[in-house]
């Protein structure tokens, strides 16, 4: 059995939901830095990963 | 990256078409024989950048006789996930339910279709902008008022939509109306969650 704490649960989750939102204004900085073909085509990468043709 | 906003169309060249955005080019090339449409939520963040996939893509379309669309897209190699009687599918939409649409023996990614439920939908439908890109087009609702939306989606627990309108607004900083945006933030009453987010619109003069 774990010892489960409810608090730091929420907080861990509210520590990623930051994280995210952090890393989303890092990645749109990025985006506007380099070109229309070097940001989607490491997002084809990702979703063609998911979504066959 | 390179994006041109010029008053309802925006044009965006060199993206890498990936398979998300080839099922939605594909599917839609037959639907808009039939009908206006207007792409909402989630994909509009995913069209332009965000690092995520979907399993749907909502398009509200215009009341039309869907019949002969259903047909041509049933016939094309696509299957109505919810029923596979046409007319059973046309009686869904007129009660105002959703249907989604797939390629054959695939559940996912699938279009889920309706017609317009609320103002907001009526909205998008009818101030449509067009997206350019590489001589392929798509309609999406206007920014402002889906990254209000999105907000009023992540209000109510989902912080999915939250990452969705942070990533637009990011995408169109300065590109987009912000009055108009304050105008949906306010009649959405996200007040408070906008200002979180993008605190600066409330700081300009």
């Amino acid at each position: 059995m774990i010892k489960f704490d409810e608090k730091e649960f929420r907080d861990k989750m509210k520590r990623n939901f930051e994280e995210r939102i952090w890393f989303i204004n890092r990645w749109c900085e990025y985006m506007k830095e380099n070109s229309n073909k070097d940001w989607s085509s490491q997002q084809a990468r990702l979703i063609n990963a998911q979504i066959k043709e | 990256m390179e994006l041109e906003v010029k008053n309802k169309t925006i044009t965006l060249n060199g993206k890498v078409v990936n398979n998300l955005d080839r099922f939605v080019l594909d599917l839609v090339k037959i639907l808009e024989k039939y009908t206006d449409y207007v792409i909402v939520s989630g994909y509009v963040a995913i069209f332009f950048g965000r690092s995520r996939a979907t399993e749907d893509i909502d398009i509200i379309i215009k009341k039309s006789d869907m019949k002969s669309f259903l047909e041509e897209v049933t016939a094309n190699g696509y299957w109505i996930i919810n029923t596979p009687d046409i007319d059973h599918a046309i009686e869904l939409l007129d009660d105002n339910e959703r249907i989604r649409i797939s390629k054959d023996g695939q559940m996912v990614p699938n279009v889920e279709i309706k017609y317009p439920e609320d103002e907001s939908d009526s909205f998008s439908l009818k101030n449509k902008i067009k997206i350019n890109f590489d001589g392929n087009y798509l309609f999406f609702s206007p920014l402002e008022i889906q990254i209000a939306y999105k907000l009023k989606l992540g209000q109510g627990g989902n912080q999915k939509d939250i990452e969705d309108a942070v990533h637009l607004f990011k995408v169109f900083k300065g590109k987009i109306d912000t009055k108009k945006l304050k105008d949906f933030i306010e009649d959405l009453s996200v007040h408070s969650i906008a200002k979180k987010y993008f605190g600066e619109i409330y700081d300009q003069v």
